[in-house]
């Protein structure tokens, strides 16, 4: 029915194309291949070789059941309604076939020297993993039979993969005249039962020794075989001689090949020779007999020892071969991979042959040789739809097979390999584009490639190497690369304040799979700034994040903090005390920092040697006490016995006061990810309330909190201030050692928790006598969230982004900032090129405005152009977050047309913005060694026509 | 009156001849568990033997006859002992030299007094499959035996084993060498024949010659069994002048192997170590059309197990249960546990011990092996009981206790497959044959020596 339909169709299209040609010509007759049974199936592909010869461009690969239909190059000739496979802008070729393998052959040799009736069918392992086969596009292949005897026996050729997969299971007749074969065991078989007709006779030794030997051993024995020698060997000569079977003969020096010939001559066989290293110089008599060479061009995987007699084959051995009317097929040599066949195609040409003969050597010429051209090799109509996808000119040596289809089936795809992807994840991957933008300068044009491997760019140049396995993409020749772009200023993911404590990372981590961020690393955003929407004179800290992060580590670009400050001032006499007060300020909270740290250091060395001592002291003790023995004992049990007098005394009753002591509780909050535990020592002095908070998940920090005490309603209650952020907590004693808490914060809600009471303090005195006794050295100073950022900038973890746009503005900041030794840059500077030469000795760069193209004076202008005149270094800010943050190269494209040029436009928001960040060691380069973060481009950067293709963060292509 | 020269040679005799008489025995044995069969169990079961076979299962209340004697054990576990389906143990060597042997006979190898036996039965095995090793082409009959008696007749149960052949490479063979040896016996029995045929027609015309002519006094052929030389023992491949004619004794000893081979009269024990050989294996038995084929595998035929299936071969899993590979993608070692594969795919097969592992040596183990990955208790027993005796061909005779089966059986004193359970007693044809309170060796291994 279906079938039905499609002719039905086909004819009413057809008709008016009839009525069309009336000039005389008559009506095309219906295509064979819309004449078949079976449902036909269609791939397109930008390029198809039918054979080395036949290539269409932009054609479609008809199958139907298992088999070739067509290879149309028409998509009007296509019937209707044929559901087409688009592989891409890929090449499709017949499968490989390879001409020999190592499969068989090579291993245990059987005890015969001939042995006609042997079949390497026997010792094939269908259950051999043929990844590795089918990765490198082969879909059939050859089975040699043992290939260090006289006559090793029977070739077969299998298929790589299918149901049935065998093509031939009793091929040709391999013969070796190498020396390989020559002195093989001598063949012993008892008779059973050994008798007066049938005696046991001595071992037998066998021929050959020598070439001579080996000639006339073969003659002798197919004589015999005609005479009726009624061995196995004799049959199966016979049999193959009748049946005039292909004799293949390994056979590389000029001697070795005359004495094939002799052979084939002599038997009227069609002969393959071998090897045939030296067989140019045969090449009239070898065509006279119409004789097939297997060459197999020296590709080396190592620098094998070949021995004083190797010689390479002639540089011109194959054209003189194919010249002469031989048919080449090529195979690697053995010191090569027997799969790299495209890469003995590539390498046959090195010796003289044409692509299409090379290609076919490995495809049509190999199928050919091997008796199996009939079935495979090709894509002529009728032939088996074996055939592979690649990327790539076939035999260009970065060219990977992608897909590989055996009888119209899909048998191996790289990338559904779950290893694959695996690797591919963290692994290689190859960008191939027309020009390259390294960060710096002019870009390299005229096709380039860049090698991203472990998140890292590996190389990047003309070529680069392209490791197995590896991911290629090739973007056209139209394509630019350029590093991944570098936002300055952005505020995704923070609102109008960050606490500067909180990880940055955290906030990225997961970018990967958010939108927002996403929208950011579509753009070519592979690196932002991210830091608080408001910016206070003291500074707020900003971090430099990837856009596409799994986790936070992955996030950050460095540890390295960027700190913003504001240096605008509305009025002109407190300029300088905008931003040098700020650093004033926030060296002194440095300072008490420095101390801390010096004083802490100090402790822990003094605990250290104290520690050190304790045990000095106690071993020597333990050395006196097992000197003197019982005496110490006796010390020791009145001390035990003074203890345990204190601790009555301790107990001595006394009222117990229902709030002191130690409490315990465990806030539980749908907000938090995970439960706190906590404690508090809570001790009272009448309605003064002292709390002391510890938690495990902060060890050695305490916070020390002053409240109130109600002790008629049994209320305790904290109030805390914290950033503008009001947090009340209260706690009602309900039952003895049980406290109800609510925290409440003014504005977002209350959590509920309960506190339980595990220790009992009779009051104030005794905690003070604890915390006495448990010295924990000097302790940090308290968090002054203002300073921070200042903090950062003097621990030299930081560098400050000032906003300052007039020249007193400017001034100010770097007077301030140079009196202090910190580094600094301006964000605005709307007057900055005014003040260039002062920027430029102190090495300042500045970012640009977000308003990337301003309108002064009626005149479009782009403030950056100014710095770029100016000779300041500069990069680009979005200011914004989301997809209006991702319009910034868009909108650059704009300021490069209006006087910034692509090549400033672009080293300011990559390169020029790593320098000035100071993350130059990570990002902003195409560069080896810096972070895989390359964008993929249609066409040039900053061109409105211009398109991001692929962009990759990390090595890991974000998706499109 | 006798006299006394007479009598007392005839009592010689009857003495000789006891051993004989001894060996169909009557017993009755009732246990606190008696299992007959994979997952049938009978609590305070009774199995009645006489003349060496089972001829009545019951509960405690079934009738034993009053001149068979009963042996109570409240405490033990009966089942019909473990069986191992293939092992070349026992014999004074595993294979001969000659690659194609198809006139051995491991009867003529198995030794009775071989330490092997006496410890099979110590652990509760009551009968093996004894059969030429595998590395050879052509290895010769194997014998299915218990592990107690003094000569080969004593331990034999049932008629035979089966022919063994390799189609896994003999040691330093390639396979294609191995399959050649293989055909090039074949076609050297199909030309020994063909001429014997033609012989044999020329002879004939000869002596219708002959009695055409009115001599009839050359009747020197003719030894009077007519059974053997009454021909068409020749049942397989092409027709050929004089195939009829083709009698027994017209064949050497190797010829004759050869010929039952290949006319499907002994199953064949076909040895397929890897996965591929299985391919191979069930290739030439298709070609050949032989279908009595039990194929010896490893655990790496597990990759076969879709062809053994669909073939709906019989399988014996030998040396190890799970196949070990290292992926050539990932490089990851992955473990297939080969008998799981098997059951899954609805294959016949049993499994064997492994030779010099403390653990795999036993049935029990192996058994237990398989319940840990995932097999009933019915189906992991059903390994080591009833399907060996399935792929021997001796279903209902041993591996399950049933009417007319043989007195074969183990008590142990308690789980078959639990590592702290004893053998106790075996009983081979109703006969006991082990007990473990008089097993010196086991008590000088327990207890120490004693003197």
């Amino acid at each position: 029915m279906k079938q039905f339909l499609i002719l039905a169709a086909l004819a009413a299209v057809a008709a008016p194309a009839a009525i069309s040609s009336l000039g005389g010509e008559e009506v095309a007759p219906v295509p064979v291949w819309l004449t078949g049974e079976g449902e036909l199936e269609a791939y397109k592909a930008a390029k198809i070789y039918v054979d080395g010869e036949t290539v269409h461009q932009d054609a479609f690969l008809l199958v139907r059941d298992g088999k070739v239909a067509a290879v149309v190059a028409d998509e009007a000739e296509l019937p209707p309604f044929l559901a087409i496979t688009d592989l891409g802008e890929v090449t499709v070729m017949p499968g490989l076939v390879a001409a020999d393998s190592p499969l068989t052959g090579n291993g245990n040799q059987g005890d015969r020297s001939m042995a006609a009736h042997r079949r390497a069918y026997d010792d094939f392992d269908p259950f051999l993993d043929m990844d590795r086969v089918l990765e490198r596009g082969i879909t059939s292949f050859y089975l040699s039979p043992d290939r260090r005897r006289l006559v090793g026996g029977r070739g077969a050729v299998v298929k790589a993969a299918g149901s049935d997969r065998v093509l031939t299971e009793v091929g040709d007749l391999r013969v070796s005249l190498r020396p390989e074969a020559y002195n093989p065991p001598v063949y012993f078989r008892p008779p059973i039962p050994p008798t007066n007709e049938n005696p046991i006779v001595p071992a037998e030794r066998q021929a050959p020794m020598t070439r001579a030997g080996a000639l006339l051993a073969l003659r002798e024995s197919a004589v015999g075989s005609q005479w009726g020698a009624e061995d196995l060997h004799s049959r199966a000569m016979a049999r193959f001689l009748r049946d005039k079977g292909t004799l293949r003969v390994a056979a590389e020096a000029d001697g070795e090949i005359r004495g094939a010939l002799e052979l084939a001559d002599a038997w009227d066989t069609p002969i393959v020779i071998d090897g045939g290293s030296e067989a140019d110089n045969l090449a009239s008599a070898l065509a006279g007999l119409r004789a097939s060479v297997v060459f197999h061009p020296p590709i080396f995987t190592s620098l094998p020892d070949l021995g004083p007699d190797w010689e390479p084959p002639a540089p011109d051995a194959l054209r003189k071969l194919s010249d002469a009317g031989v048919s080449v097929a090529l195979s690697p040599s053995a010191y090569g991979r027997w799969t790299w066949l495209l890469e003995s195609a590539a390498a046959g040409m090195a010796f003289g042959l044409s692509e299409e003969e090379a290609i076919n050597g490995v495809t049509k010429t190999a199928a050919e040789v091997l008796g199996v051209g009939d079935r495979v090799g090709s894509l002529m109509p009728g032939r088996d739809a074996d055939f592979i996808v690649i990327h790539g000119e076939p035999l260009d040596a970065a060219a990977s097979v992608g897909q590989v289809f055996i009888e119209g089936e899909k048998v191996w795809d790289r990338a559904s390999r779950a290893e694959e992807a695996e690797l591919a994840a963290s692994n290689a991957v190859v960008l191939r584009a027309g020009t390259l933008w390294s960060g710096d300068g002019s870009p390299m044009t005229g096709g380039v490639e860049v090698l991203l491997k472990d998140g890292k760019i590996v190389a990047a140049g003309r070529t680069v190497p392209h490791p197995s396995g590896a991911r290629v993409i090739d973007a056209g020749a139209d394509a630019h690369l350029t590093p991944g772009f570098i936002d300055a200023r952005n505020t995704q993911g923070v609102g109008r304040s960050w606490d500067p404590r909180a990880e940055m990372g955290l906030l990225a981590a997961g970018a990967r799979n958010d939108e927002n961020w996403q929208a950011l690393a579509k753009a070519g955003i592979t690196t932002a700034v991210i830091g608080p929407s408001s910016v206070s004179a003291s500074g707020v800290i900003a971090t430099a994040v990837k856009t596409a992060a799994e986790s936070s580590d992955e996030a950050y670009v460095q540890d390295r903090r960027v700190v913003l400050m504001n240096g605008r001032s509305n009025s002109v006499s407190g300029l300088d005390s905008v931003v040098s007060g700020q650093l004033r300020g926030g060296k002194s909270y440095f300072d008490k920092w420095e101390k801390y740290r010096a004083d802490r250091a100090k402790w822990e060395e003094e605990q250290a040697k104290k520690k050190a001592e304790e045990r000095k002291s106690s071993e020597a003790d333990l050395r006196k006490r097992l000197a003197t023995g019982a005496q110490v004992e006796k010390k020791e049990d009145t001390a035990a016995e003074e203890e345990v007098a204190a601790d009555e005394e301790e107990e001595a009753p006394a009222e117990v006061d229902p709030i002191n002591g130690l409490w315990e509780g465990t806030i539980e909050a749908e907000q938090l990810p995970e439960p706190i535990d906590f404690q508090a020592r809570l001790f009272h002095e009448g309605s003064k309330l002292t709390g002391i908070f510890t938690t495990p998940l902060a060890p050695g920090e305490e916070a020390e909190l002053e409240g109130t005490w109600d002790a008629d309603s049994m209320t305790a209650s904290f109030e805390l201030d914290e950033e503008g952020i009001s947090i009340t907590v209260t706690g009602v004693v309900d039952a003895p050692d049980h406290m109800n808490v609510t925290v409440e914060v003014v504005g977002f809600g209350s959590t509920d928790f309960e506190m339980n009471r595990i220790e009992v303090d009779s009051g104030p005195a005794k905690i003070e006598r604890k915390r006495v006794k448990k010295d924990s050295g000097p302790q940090p100073p308290r968090l002054d969230a203002r300073y921070e950022g200042i903090r950062a900038l003097y621990e030299g973890r930081a560098v400050a982004l000032v906003y300052a746009d007039s020249v007193d503005e400017i001034k100010a900041a770097v007077k301030a900032f140079q009196d202090a030794k910190l580094p600094m840059h301006l964000v605005g500077g709307a007057e900055a090129h005014e003040v260039a030469d002062m920027l430029r000795s102190a090495g300042i760069g500045v970012i640009a405005p977000s308003e990337l193209v301003s309108r002064e004076n009626g005149m479009d202008v782009v403030p950056a152009a100014k710095l770029n005149e100016a000779g300041l270094h500069f990069a680009f800010q979005s200011n914004s977050n989301g997809r209006r943050a991702a319009m910034l190269p868009q909108a650059l494209a704009m300021a490069a047309r209006y006087g910034l040029g692509t090549e400033q436009a672009l080293h300011g928001l990559t390169a020029g913005a790593a320098d000035l960040l100071g993350i130059s060691h990570r990002v902003g380069r195409v560069k080896a060694g810096l972070d895989g973060d390359i964008v993929v481009h249609s066409g040039a950067p900053f061109d409105l026509r211009t398109r991001i293709t692929h962009v990759f963060v990390n090595g890991q292509e974000v998706s499109q | 009156m006798i006299p006394s020269r007479t009598l007392f040679p005839a009592l010689a005799l009857g003495l000789l001849a006891a051993p004989a008489v001894a060996q169909d025995g009557a017993v009755a044995v009732r246990a606190g568990k008696v299992i007959t069969g994979p997952g049938q169990v009978i609590e305070n079961g009774t199995v009645v033997v006489q003349n060496g076979r089972i001829v009545a299962v019951g509960g405690a209340d079934l009738e034993v006859p009053f001149d068979v004697l009963l042996h109570e054990h409240p405490d033990a576990v009966l089942f019909a002992g473990f069986h191992e389906t293939h092992t070349s143990n026992g014999m004074d060597r595993p294979n001969e030299n000659v690659p194609v042997a198809p006139f051995l006979d491991v009867a003529d190898s198995i030794d009775p007094v071989s330490f092997f036996y006496e410890n099979e039965l110590r652990s509760g095995v009551t009968a093996l499959g004894v059969i030429p090793g595998n590395n050879t082409v052509i290895g010769g009959m194997g014998r299915i035996v218990a592990p107690h008696g003094m000569t080969v007749e004593e331990m034999a149960l049932g008629e035979g084993m089966g022919m063994k052949i390799a189609i896994g490479p003999r040691f330093g063979w390639s396979r294609s060498a191995q399959m050649a040896e293989l055909r090039e016996a074949e076609e050297a029995l199909n030309d020994a024949l063909r001429r014997k045929g033609q012989e044999l027609l020329d002879k004939h015309a000869a002596a219708d010659d002959a009695a055409a002519a009115g001599d009839e006094s050359d009747n020197s052929d003719d030894d009077g069994d007519s059974k053997d030389n009454a021909g068409g023992i020749v049942r397989f491949g092409e027709d050929f002048p004089g195939k009829e004619l083709i009698s027994e004794e017209d064949l050497d000893d190797p010829q004759r192997g050869m010929v039952h081979i290949l006319n499907g009269d002994v199953k064949i024990w076909l040895s397929c170590p890897s996965a591929t050989d299985v391919a191979h294996g069930l290739r030439w038995a298709s070609e050949h059309g032989l279908e009595d084929v039990v194929y010896v595998v490893s655990a790496d035929a597990h990759k076969a197990a879709d062809m053994l299936a669909e073939a709906d071969a019989m399988v014996a899993l030998v040396g190890g249960l799970e196949a070990v590979e290292i992926d050539p993608v990932s490089g990851k070692e992955k473990r297939t546990f080969a008998p799981t594969v098997f059951a899954e795919k609805g294959i016949t097969f049993s499994i064997g011990s492994e030779k010099g592992r403390m653990g795999p040596d036993r049935l029990a183990y192996q058994a237990a092996l398989c319940m840990r990955e995932g097999m009933s208790r019915a189906d992991a027993m059903a390994l080591v009981t009833s399907n060996p005796a399935k792929l021997w061909g001796m279903e209902g005779r041993v591996g399950t206790l049933q009417e007319g089966a043989l007195g074969n059986f183990t008590l142990m004193s308690g789980d078959p497959l639990a590592a702290d359970s004893q053998v106790l007693h075996v009983f081979v044809k109703g006969n006991h044959v082990y007990d473990r309170s008089t097993d010196e060796r086991l008590q000088r291994l327990l207890e120490g020596r004693n003197q």
